[in-house]
């Protein structure tokens, strides 16, 4: 966030508040408003404006890279909603069959790098991705019907399984090598 | 918020048709720098009275006051000329490990070391401000008037320190920075491609001792850069190089040569480069030794080095995790991509032809000309948007000597963060904060940007003050801090300790000592003037004495005026301005007497019948 006061990103850039976004509006709308204030619109401006400017235009791709990205949307949406993921009872996950799955995901990751096993990682990518899904769909009808405190297990979850996403890339990045 | 109160761009603009803004590109290179200009979309050079485009990057100040820049820098002795100014630009004397032809003085703080000349110590902000006066000077002269603005280009590299140095360059020339633009992104924007709705782009620019290849991604009118690499010590220079070094092999084997019959022997190296593009074998003479190069030699010579940038070609796209096939457009900047070798190789390994209708030289300057053209206003309602990223990731030094990201690298600008930090001590009243650039976790493997020391923090216990630290980095790739206890709404004074930049009080200093020189020049020029004005005076009275003194001045007349002229005499020895002025004037006044009734005697000689000039002798 850049100021004490915030302006809701999902106003400023034209878009409904909601878990799933319209890409394309979202595009054109941040496009439109780059436009209108980014500082080189302002370059012979005086100070003041281009400093106000520089803010503005910082605003805007905050706003942009919140909403663009899935987990951060997600993350403000629960913000929005009284719901911080950062607050310290919000912290941890009280699942201990996931956390299990989770700890068994990462010891299956390890050995197939050992193994070089590299259909294994595209299995466990696949899973993966079917998990992601599930989690999204449980996410999202959760924020419609207002049930903000079960979207954000759903969140933690996600947030879980996208860090387990990156791991398998670079894993095969290293086979690749 | 007063965010949304300022009004909208244009709006605050006269109605009338405004002057066209005076605006320049300018390609503030290591070798070589250029200046250009835009109208209706078309960009061009400028020249020197000459009729040079390129103005060498070389700097001498010859003993006395005379600063040479360009062609005419390039001293006899080569002692003092000062060149490649630019590698040094917001580094460290430890950063430079390469050998320089003229003497550093380590700066005491570890900061940006000074070039000994006979002018005193120099920065080379001061040096590379020098080179950018007279670009700045052709450009006025070319739109007719004192620039509104230039846009400067630097290396997509580039990191804050280095633009921020930069910037200073430009602010000790007198130049308003409309923008600095990454390399890259302007050879790019020469060529028209941010008009592409997106695309990838690879720029390859293969200069005379450098080479970089840039990869950008541009998506929705944004340049995003995401992958550099490059080789420091490889240029077109090196072809030139490897084939007198074959001449000489084959003329006189196991000979070496000066550096004066070597640069002859390079001068032959380059006809012989040219003269392959178009034959397929050319003559040699040298030293007596006639012999002659194949092309097939020739390539035998460059082709390792033009595998090597492609190599690093391979490197960047694989940085990046794309494909060749997925590359759209590859751009040819530098001098080096003349050579027809290097297209069809680069050809070859992009499986693409490389846009080079523009002169790789100029290229960079070009597109810095459309952007400044843009920016300054002339072509307001363009809907053309350069959003540039932050090259490298933003940090702070935590406990333990480790970096903590603030804004990762590639973050499109501008950016701003903040992040709170609390008091460890109680009454705590002073924090400082370490600002750091890089992508590694050690503080010691990143570069040290400037060190921050906030004050007048509420003396509270422990912990319980919130320091919230704003950093803001610009659309240059600049950044400002700024600090406000959060509790009590008190702001924060800021102390900015720059690692390798110079401090405002240092560009304070360097700019009134710029413009008390001037005024020191001015002075000593009317001084001269009075000086030369006296003696003239002087020495007319002294022939008008000789001749008419005797009959015309009593004794006390004669020995007043003498005296007023060896009062003033004797302050010509002198540099009082204001003395010499006085003395004049006192000379003058009781010369006037003398000067009538001389006046009067000759009018009553002519009528007596004899000529003006006999009097007058």
């Amino acid at each position: 966030m850049t100021t004490g006061q915030v302006q809701n990103f999902f106003t400023l850039l034209g878009l409904p508040e909601s878990c799933s976004v319209d890409e394309a509006l979202l595009d054109r709308n941040y496009r439109a408003l780059q436009a209108q204030w980014h500082p080189d619109r302002f370059a012979a401006a005086p100070p003041p404006e281009r400093l106000a400017a520089v803010q503005q235009a910082s605003l805007i791709n905050d706003a942009y890279n919140t909403l663009k990205t899935p987990l951060r949307r997600a993350e403000y949406l629960l913000q929005l909603n009284g719901v911080d993921p950062h607050r310290g009872d919000n912290q941890t996950l009280q699942d201990g069959a996931f956390l299990m799955a989770q700890l068994q995901q990462r010891e299956e990751l390890e050995d197939m790098l050992e193994r070089r096993d590299e259909a294994g990682l595209t299995r466990l990518q696949k899973r993966t991705r079917e998990e992601q899904g599930a989690l999204w769909r449980q996410f999202g009808e959760s924020c419609e019907s207002g049930r903000f405190a079960v979207a954000l297990i759903a969140f933690q979850k996600l947030q879980f399984l996208t860090k387990l996403g990156y791991e398998i890339v670079a894993a095969e990045d290293r086979l690749l090598d | 918020m007063a965010l949304f109160t300022i009004a909208e761009p244009g709006q605050s603009k006269p109605r009338a048709p405004a002057r066209r803004k005076r605006a320049v590109g300018i390609d503030l290179g290591t070798t070589n720098s250029l200046v250009a200009t835009a109208k209706e979309a078309q960009a061009d050079t400028l020249p020197d009275a000459q009729g040079q485009h390129l103005l060498p990057s070389i700097v001498h100040y010859a003993p006395g006051h005379g600063i040479a820049v360009g062609e005419h820098a390039i001293a006899p002795a080569g002692a003092t000329s000062i060149s490649s100014a630019k590698r040094l630009m917001g580094r460290g004397a430890q950063d430079i490990d390469y050998q320089l032809p003229y003497t550093l003085r380590p700066a005491p703080d570890g900061g940006m070391p000074l070039i000994e000349t006979p002018h005193g110590p120099v920065s080379p902000v001061q040096v590379s401000a020098e080179i950018l006066k007279v670009l700045a000077a052709r450009g006025a002269a070319a739109l007719g008037g004192e620039l509104d603005g230039a846009v400067i280009t630097v290396p997509a590299y580039f990191d804050e320190a280095q633009r921020q140095a930069t910037r200073d360059a430009a602010r000790l020339a007198g130049l308003k920075v409309l923008r600095l633009l990454s390399e890259p992104t302007a050879a790019a924007v020469a060529y028209g491609l941010d008009k592409m709705l997106e695309g990838t782009i690879v720029v390859y620019d293969l200069g005379g001792g450098t080479f970089d290849v840039s990869l950008m991604k541009l998506q929705r009118g944004v340049f995003e850069v995401i992958a550099i690499g490059g080789n420091s010590a490889l240029g077109g220079d090196d072809f030139d190089r490897a084939i007198a070094n074959w001449i000489l092999a084959q003329a006189q084997p196991g000979e070496t040569l000066d550096a004066q019959a070597f640069s002859k022997l390079l001068r032959i190296a380059r006809r012989v480069k040219h003269a392959l593009s178009d034959a397929d074998v050319t003559g040699i003479e040298f030293n007596g030794w006639h012999g002659e190069m194949t092309r097939a030699a020739y390539y035998e010579l460059v082709d390792g080095m033009i595998q090597q940038t492609l190599r690093a070609c391979r490197r960047v796209l694989r940085d990046a995790g794309i494909e060749v096939e997925a590359v759209d457009e590859v751009v040819l900047v530098g001098g080096a991509t003349r050579s027809p070798r290097v297209r069809e190789k680069v050809q070859e390994f992009f499986g693409r032809e490389p846009l080079c209708s523009l002169d790789p030289d100029k290229v960079v300057a070009l597109g810095a000309a459309l952007q400044a053209d843009v920016l300054a206003g002339n072509k307001y309602g363009s809907d053309m948007l350069l959003l540039d990223v932050i090259p490298l990731s933003l940090g702070i030094e935590t406990m333990g000597g480790l970096m903590e990201k603030i804004i990762p690298r590639n973050t499109t600008l501008p950016v701003t963060r903040a992040q709170e930090f609390t008091t460890f001590k109680d009454g705590q009243t002073v924090m400082a904060l370490h600002v750091l650039q890089g992508e590694r976790e050690l503080v010691s493997d990143c570069r040290s940007l400037a060190r921050f020391e906030l004050r007048g923090i509420p003396p509270m216990v422990a912990g319980a003050a919130r320091v919230r630290v704003s950093f803001q980095v610009d659309a240059d790739g600049l950044l400002e801090v700024s600090a406000q206890e959060v509790a009590s709404g008190v702001h924060s004074s800021i102390v900015v300790k720059p690692s390798f930049g110079l401090q405002e009080k240092d560009i304070e200093t360097m700019l009134l000592e710029s413009q008390a020189r001037a005024l020191e020049d001015r002075e000593q020029r009317s001084l001269r003037e009075k000086q030369v004005e006296a003696q003239r005076h002087i020495e007319a009275l002294d022939a008008a004495l000789l001749a008419d003194g005797r009959e015309l001045l009593s004794d006390t007349e004669r020995a007043v005026l003498v005296a007023a002229m060896d009062a003033l005499r004797a302050a010509l020895a002198g540099n009082d301005a204001a003395l010499i002025d006085k003395l004049t004037h006192e000379l003058n006044a009781c010369s006037t007497d003398f000067a009538a009734r001389r006046m009067d005697r000759g009018i009553k000689a002519a009528l007596a019948g004899h000529t003006l000039e006999e009097i007058g002798r």
